[in-house]
């Protein structure tokens, strides 16, 4: 083949394979390279207050700044406040440091009364704008990185002498990611006792009520995750059926609180991703030839020992598949622990969706997407590791 | 060596209630026998070996083996080894605990289970290989592994299951022949199932010939090959000429046989064939003797239709009483030097070489 026609071939090729690779660059990549970036990225206050930034920078840190950076700050806050910009800043300000907000909502406020020198008639205004770390504070604000929004991800906060811990009504990430990958872990291991036993009876099953089975499996897994989250709402609820139920058969003298617990939560994650761990489960054990469990017998191998020998490890790769879905999916619930949870069983989605919604905190929101993503990874690594069949996609059978 | 160790008595199976898969089937195997279950696919041959592995439950009927009825008794009761069609080697263990799995489940103790892998391993030439795993060894060596598993916890009787069907044409014949020498150093009794007549007559002490759920025949190989019960037999195994007629009279153990286009040939009857009878005439291609003075009582003149070269033989395609599927064998030996297509020839052949044989139930 002349070099002419490989190299038109290679266009061709790279041509076909275009549109796939730009869907795949600005629908996932892009936006994952926006969420890294936004974790780290620190510049509402070098954007809104570009003088100030400027000569903060250039000071050396130790005494108090300049009053060239006086003057330029309550300038350019004045001016930021006049052109409704300050938001940012005062949000990015006061999530360092609650109380930040006051201050410089009192500094502009009365930024007609403070003249020359500021330095002096702003610390007269609060004895604070006297105090070196606040503007150390205001220097490591300038950008253009910060490690203020991982730190905090994980209940630490950078400071002028390193990295410390936050302060106690700020360390709420810790436990909140603990409880995440606690409730997804309990999740994942109901639906794998859960799924086995269905899957295995799928797989046995004559192919006609094999496909009725099937059928009851994928009907709710069509269904929308709110459809089904909202039904156990209904279904739980304090006046709900199963407490009617009970309450019927004088089982229990009151209703049982079950909606806005974790019981409820686990209840509706379950039944939401059980699906997602029968379905691989299902293929394996279908795939998986009879020859080998006959063998096992002729062997001399009775019944259990055939399962805990042969069919469980041979299993293994479906369960470690489905697992492996489940958790990755658990990990990001939001709709249901918000509709039947209780405000302890809240995950970090739903921190995410706070901070992109309600406090528009971006760099929290990216930097909680971002410890997310990478605890899902670490532990995708490890069960690789550890748990055998995961490794290849499971032993071939 | 002649007590029977495994005896079916009136065994059928069927899946669904209405056809039987397996219809009455009576016969024995002997201690320390190689039989061949030989025929065509669903004829029955797997689904019997399944039952004496005790895979499927018999319809009705009763298998004894050793002395003791087997219809109830779980497979992983019988003490039975099975060599399996695609192996079965267990994937996730290596081959030394594929080995080892049998005689843990018996109970043996460690450092005899050790020594007797090894010394199974040694036996199918595989001793380095005990710590790979399945599927790091090569076909023929899985098929040696999964033979020395269904022989390491010393059963009386193994099963086979086309073991060799997914070895090329070589390997096989060679396997062929090991398996031979491990059965009979070993001394163990081998029920072998295979559609593959070649590796059925080169093996095996018996053969039982299954068509329609039906043992055809029960003999040994040249038995089966020189004197085949009917027309089913004589056309699987091996190559057959069949020429449809009827017999017109016997006399000597020589039946008169017309055939379709009037002529008139002498056959040997075969059983359960009498005056009047319709018969397929079964003529193996070598039995055809070809040339002027061949000799042999039935003399015709055929018509080559077709020449198709072998190397050591040449195949002729005639047309001679009323077919044109008529197949000789042309070898160097024989008078005529280069026939070509079109040529009329002078074919022969002796009444005891053809065999008048009840024809194939439809």
């Amino acid at each position: 083949m002349s070099s002419r026609l490989a190299s038109r071939r290679n266009v061709m090729a790279a041509a076909l394979i275009a549109p796939l690779f730009l869907l795949v660059a600005l629908s996932f990549l892009a936006p994952l390279a926006t969420t890294l970036y936004r974790a780290i990225e620190d510049s509402d206050f070098s954007l809104a207050l570009p003088k100030t930034s400027r000569s903060l920078q250039q000071w050396d840190g130790v005494a108090l700044p300049p009053e060239e950076a006086f003057r330029s700050f309550v300038e350019e806050l004045r001016q930021a406040q006049q052109d409704q910009a300050a938001g940012a800043i005062l949000n990015r300000l006061n999530f360092e440091e609650t109380g930040l907000r006051t201050l410089l909502l009192q500094a502009t406020r009365a930024s007609g009364r403070l003249a020359e020198p500021y330095r002096d008639s702003m610390i007269a205004l609060n004895p604070r704008w006297g105090d070196p770390a606040l503007w150390r504070l205001f220097k490591r604000a300038t950008g253009p990185f910060t490690s203020l929004f991982l730190l905090r991800s994980l209940d630490l906060k950078p400071t002028d002498q390193g990295v410390a811990k936050a302060a106690a009504q700020d360390a709420v990430f810790l436990p909140l990611f603990w409880r995440t990958f606690e409730i997804s872990l309990v999740v994942t291991i109901l639906c794998a006792l859960l799924a086995y036993p269905v899957a295995y009876t799928l797989s046995i099953l004559p192919q006609g009520w094999a496909n009725v089975g099937m059928m009851l499996v994928l009907i709710p897994f069509w269904t929308s995750i709110l459809v089904r989250t909202t039904a156990w709402f209904i279904i739980l609820q304090r006046e709900g059926p199963i407490n009617a139920l009970l309450m019927a058969m004088t089982l229990v003298d009151q209703p049982l609180t079950m909606i806005f617990t974790r019981f409820a939560v686990y209840i509706a994650m379950v039944h939401v991703l059980l699906p997602f761990a029968i379905l691989p489960l299902y293929s394996v054990m279908k795939g998986l030839k009879p020859d080998y469990m006959r063998a096992a017998a002729s062997l001399g191998a009775p019944g259990w020992k055939r399962f805990l020998r042969i069919y469980l490890p041979l299993t293994m790769p479906g369960v470690a598949a489905g697992s492996l879905m489940v958790f990755m999916l658990s990990v990001g619930f939001y709709i249901t622990p918000a509709l039947v949870g209780g405000p302890g069983d809240q995950m970090v989605s739903s921190f995410i969706a706070f901070f992109t919604n309600v406090s528009v905190n971006w760099g929290m929101a990216a930097a909680l997407a971002t410890l997310l993503m990478a605890m899902t990874g670490v532990l995708v690594v490890v069960a690789r590791l550890v748990v055998p069949g995961f490794r290849s996609g499971g032993v071939k059978a | 060596m002649s007590d029977a160790i495994i005896r079916f008595e009136g065994v059928t199976k069927s899946y669904d209630g209405v056809t039987q898969v397996v219809k009455a089937l009576d016969f024995s195997v002997l201690r320390g026998e190689f039989v061949t279950l030989l025929g065509p696919s669903g004829s029955g041959k797997t689904t019997t070996l399944m039952m004496l592995a005790g895979f499927e439950d018999p319809s009705s009927g009763a298998i004894m083996f050793d002395g003791r009825l087997l219809n109830h008794v779980p497979a992983h009761q019988r003490g039975i080894g099975v060599v399996f069609q695609n192996y079965a080697l267990f994937p996730h263990m290596t081959v030394g605990a594929n080995l080892a799995f049998p005689l843990e489940m018996q109970g043996v103790a460690r450092a005899e289970r050790e020594a007797r892998v090894r010394a199974a391993l040694d036996m199918v030439k595989l001793g380095a290989l005990a710590d790979r795993r399945p599927s790091q060894l090569s076909g023929g060596q899985q098929q040696r592994v999964a033979l020395a598993r269904a022989l390491v916890f010393r059963p009386k009787l193994v099963l086979m299951d086309e073991p060799l069907g997914a070895l090329d044409k070589q390997l096989r014949e060679h396997m062929q022949l090991e398996i031979k020498h491990i059965h009979e150093t070993l001394g163990v009794t081998v029920v072998y199932v295979t559609h593959d007549q070649g590796e059925a007559l080169t093996m095996s002490d018996r053969i039982a010939v299954f068509h329609n759920g039906r043992i055809q025949q029960l003999a040994s190989p040249g038995e089966i090959y020189e004197r085949p019960a009917n027309a089913f037999v004589a056309s699987f195994i091996g190559e057959n000429n069949r020429l449809d007629g009827t017999i017109e009279s016997m006399a000597d153990g020589v039946a008169r046989v017309r055939l379709a286009d009037g002529s008139i040939v002498a056959a040997t009857p075969g059983p359960g064939v009498g005056s009047g009878a319709r018969v397929t005439l079964a003529l193996r291609p070598e039995k055809v003797r070809i040339g002027p003075d061949a000799g042999g009582e039935n003399r015709f003149e055929a018509r080559i239709e077709e020449l198709i070269y072998y190397g050591d033989h040449t195949r002729l395609r005639l047309a001679l009483g009323g077919g044109e599927d008529f197949t000789a064998r042309l070898t160097f030996k024989d008078a005529l030097a280069r026939p070509e297509r079109g040529d009329v020839i002078p074919v022969s052949w002796r009444g005891v070489d053809c065999l008048a044989l009840a024809p194939e139930e439809a």
